[in-house]
């Protein structure tokens, strides 16, 4: 495994060599376990002539310049050379007309095109969804591809065009199926933000101490996760974590059951940080879905590492914090009432400094799935529709929502139809006094840096 | 092959490959998203350069527009390049049926060069530039009758199809306001737009004086072999324009007698048109083209004959009866914020696709454009209230220069406002407030909250 500093100017036969090495050692980490696996992909049979695969709200397709199919959504790859046959044909007639395929709409469905070569990727989707948001889908995607084998995967694909990727990426399907499932539920992905868990300003400061001072010098990145948000991290001064690079972490550790059985050590690239070469990731699940992350750039770090997480584990016992962070996670999701404002049904905040977002829990009108699902599609379209706004408000039968977007923050508060203006421009006023109240409970304003 | 199933391309002199490529992608992306949209068929392919509507306004036939796009110049916005293509497509039909009859009555031959003297002519008269954003919505404004002027027209009508038997529909436009349709509506449109194109609102933006605008096409390719009759679509307007009556019919000279009056030759021996469903209906077509804008359009039985000069003549009379009380009812709608407010509204009725503008005074008075920085927005809008699953009422938006934008639907009316005063309005509930007042003052409460 290379260190940052040396995957750099790798030269060709390098990276075949890489490739090669790979293919038979890293494989054995990222491969399928032994057992049968009890979470086999579930349309992984569907073939293009099915009407059920045809069907499916939104397919992500992605291929090679010679139009080999790397991954799909739904289905069998080896089936769908076909259809990336003729998406390989129709964006090649873009570039023979020095052109780029952007998009189609026929009706409700859009296809979405995403050039990286050599790889290609598209989206189908029959969701309605703003083409700014599938493309950043796509992108996620793309990213997840250079999370689990760097940006050298390009050279690959160039020298060698008829490489089969799908041998590296065997048994990851599963994340990428996380990921695009996983965006397609959490705002925080489409308002380029994270989620932290609530705590009491005393605890997550507890926990940041404990990152910093026993954080060992080998040490990049610290990071306690509850599910899928932040408890609290340590960063080195000069390079912040991005949220897509922190959603592709939280994505890495939640589709994974292997991570939790005993301390694992993954390689993982961040594009943001650096997509040309590997990080190391140290990986200890401290308490059911409590999660300790350890991000090295040196690959023979593991037992520092460990050391290091020993400590960690050691002191946030000492301090009682893992049973206040275990609490929250439970317990810790407040209902839209707890702001106080009985009108208000559900909100969105997000904190543009510290770029975090603040969302209740879901209770009526949004319990059910299909509800929730709505809700999340209208915060879609209203964070894309407030884009250039100051206020954007919008009602139907179902619900009014206002957005109402700042330097600092934009909220998007939910209210019931037939509510009038004025409540709904109180109503807003209030929730920022409560979340100005409340955001060392809600957020991770300072979090420490060495 | 490709190259065989080419009816039109413009630009002209394009080489066979690259109409054969052309084709064959477009073949490629209907085919391949017919897969997965079985229902609804390609509409738009968006590249970095370029923008494509799809249109399929007959099976197996389709029209396809491609708007370039380039560098620090507004991207055309694709409901209006649908607009377009639909709109060739049934000014094409209005003239010449459809393009199936024609494939199965003479052929392909003749279908090509059909479309290669109509599109031109078609594109030569259609003014980018000029498309009121709300006419992408296809919409009609109805000239503001009150129950005494209804009536008269009405009473014209009836008169002039009893006394002219072979008068099988009348169409009465007044400037670019429809007074009158015995048309279903999809060819009440087709024909409203063919004829605002003649109206003189176009001609002085155009040549920015009072000239009329005289339509004509360049003569190139099939263009410089075509005859009079094929060049109607142009011609017709041409003559329109010079408000003397019956088209075809030169002005009476002095003591002159009707037999020596000879038909006007640099016209279409015959005018025809074909309506209904299908297109399959033909129709005989004289247009009165009077002074002070009025327009009557007589669609006719083609087997019957016609006394031109009589039915010339009746017209006239009968339409210098109504003329001064129909201008007298064009005057701008009262401002019900007398000039304290600057804003413009626009209503847009899905039913019968009544279109209408209103501006306060203290605004540029001149004729009513809604302003450009806000069409975007407001077609957008037009677009949510259509599509959105959760059937939108009302969407409020202010700019980040401060301008309020308000949209409403109330079943399939819609009322778009822009307020362009930032002092007045400050606040949400002030543009709650002012639309109520606009709502009950002109709309009859028609927009609930």
């Amino acid at each position: 495994l290379l260190s940052v500093s040396e995957a750099e100017g790798l030269s060709d036969k390098l990276v075949t060599e890489m490739a090669e090495g790979m293919e038979s050692e890293e494989l054995a980490h990222f491969s399928a376990p032994a057992v049968p696996n009890p979470y086999a992909r579930k349309f992984a049979d569907e073939e293009p002539s099915d009407a059920n695969w045809r069907s499916h709200k939104k397919h992500v397709f992605v291929f090679s310049n010679a139009g080999k199919p790397i991954y799909s959504r739904y289905g069998d790859e080896s089936k769908l050379s076909g259809v990336t046959g003729i998406l390989s044909a129709i964006i090649s007639f873009g570039e023979s007309e020095d052109d780029e395929i952007m998009e189609i709409v026929a009706g409700d469905h859009k296809f979405v095109f995403l050039q990286k070569r050599p790889l290609y990727l598209v989206g189908v989707a029959a969701t309605k969804e703003p083409t700014k948001h599938l493309r950043m889908q796509l992108e996620y995607v793309h990213a997840q591809i250079i999370c689990l084998l760097t940006a050298g995967v390009n050279k690959i694909l160039e020298t060698r065009a008829h490489f089969d990727l799908r041998n590296l990426l065997a048994g990851t399907e599963r994340m990428f199926d996380n990921l695009i499932s996983h965006i397609d539920h959490d705002p925080s992905v489409f308002t380029d933000s994270m989620h932290c868990l609530p705590l009491a300003p005393e605890v997550r400061s507890t926990v940041g101490k404990i990152l910093l001072e026993s954080r060992s010098p080998a040490v990049l990145y610290g990071m306690l996760i509850a599910r899928y948000q932040i408890v609290n991290l340590v960063r080195p001064r000069k390079h912040p974590l991005l949220p897509s690079d922190v959603h592709l972490v939280l994505n890495m550790v939640n589709s994974s059951e292997s991570f939790r059985s005993n301390e694992s050590w993954s390689p993982i690239c961040l594009p943001n940080f650096n997509e040309r070469g590997f990080l190391h990731a140290y990986v200890q699940f401290i308490a059911t879905d409590v999660c300790l992350l350890l991000i090295s750039t040196k690959g023979d770090s593991f037992y520092e590492l460990s050391e290091c997480a020993k400590k960690i584990v050691f002191s946030l016992n000492a301090t009682n914090c893992l049973p206040e962070i275990e609490h929250s996670l439970h317990h810790g999701a407040f209902a839209p009432a707890a702001t106080g404002i009985p009108e208000l049904i559900h909100f969105m905040y997000l904190s543009r400094s510290t770029r975090q977002l603040a969302v209740p829990d879901f209770v009526a009108p949004y319990r059910h799935r299909k509800s929730r699902k709505r809700l999340f599609r209208l915060y879609q379209y209203a964070y894309d529709r407030a884009k250039g706004t100051e206020l954007f408000y919008y009602t139907s039968e179902f619900e009014s929502i206002l957005a109402w977007e700042t330097h600092h923050f934009a909220i998007f508060a939910v209210f019931s139809p037939l509510e009038t203006k004025g409540i709904l421009i109180r109503a807003c006023n209030q929730l920022l006094r409560w979340i100005k109240r409340e955001e060392s409970r809600l957020f991770i304003l300072n979090s420490p840096v060495y | 092959f490709e190259h065989e199933k080419l009816l039109y391309y413009y630009p002209e002199g394009v080489d066979d490959t690259t109409t054969t490529r052309a084709i064959g992608l477009s073949e490629g992306l209907v085919r391949f998203t017919s897969t997965f949209s079985q229902d609804k068929p390609c509409e738009t392919v968006n590249f970095k350069n370029k923008k494509c509507a799809f249109y399929e306004p007959e099976p197996g036939l389709w029209m396809v527009f491609v708007a370039g796009i380039f560098p620090n110049t507004p991207v055309v916005d694709a409901a209006v390049m649908h607009c377009i293509v639909r709109r060739c497509y049934a000014a094409y039909a209005l003239f010449n049926g459809t393009f199936q009859s024609c494939l199965d009555q003479d052929g392909r031959e003749t279908l090509r060069r059909k479309l290669a003297i109509f599109i031109p002519q078609f594109l030569s008269t259609y003014k980018l530039k000029q498309t009121p954003f709300f006419n992408a919505m296809e919409g009609i404004s109805f000239f503001p009758c009150d129950k005494n002027v209804f009536l008269q027209i009405q009473c014209l009508v009836n008169l002039v199809e009893k006394s002219f038997g072979e008068i099988k529909e009348t169409f009465v436009m007044n400037r670019d306001l429809l007074m009158w349709s015995g048309l279903e509506q999809r060819d009440t449109r087709t024909l409203y737009n063919y004829l605002c194109i003649a109206t003189d609102k176009y001609a002085e933006e155009e040549s920015g004086t009072s000239k009329p605008y005289l339509p004509s096409v360049p003569v190139t390719g099939a263009i410089s072999s075509a005859s009079r009759h094929e060049l109607q679509y142009v011609n017709l307007l041409r003559a329109m324009q010079k408000r003397s009556g019956l088209v075809r019919i030169p002005p009476r000279k002095k003591d002159q007698d009707d037999k020596t009056r000879t038909l006007d030759e640099n016209l279409a021996a015959v005018s025809n048109m074909y309506i209904g469903e299908n297109s399959s209906q033909k129709r005989r077509v004289a247009i009165y083209s009077g002074r002070r804008g009025v327009s009557c359009v007589f669609l006719m039985d083609p087997e019957a004959d016609t006394e031109y000069y009589v039915l010339n003549d009746f017209v006239k009379s009968h339409l210098s009866g109504i003329a001064p009380h129909i201008n007298t009812r064009i005057v701008q709608t009262g401002d019900i914020f007398d000039g304290k407010l600057d804003y413009y509204c626009l209503y847009y009725n899905d039913m019968n696709n009544a279109a209408k503008g209103m501006w306060s005074t203290a605004s540029n008075s001149g004729d009513f454009t809604f302003p450009t920085h806000a069409t975007h927005a407001v077609m957008r809008m037009h677009n949510d209230f259509g599509k959105r699953d959760e059937r939108p009422s009302e969407i409020v938006m202010r700019t980040s220069e401060g301008r309020w934008l308000v949209g409403r639907k109330s079943e399939q009316r819609e009322l778009y406002v822009l307020f362009e005063d930032k002092d007045t309005i400050n606040s949400i509930i002030d543009v709650h407030e002012f639309l109520q007042r606009l709502n009950t003052g002109y709309f009859g409460n028609l927009f609930l909250d």
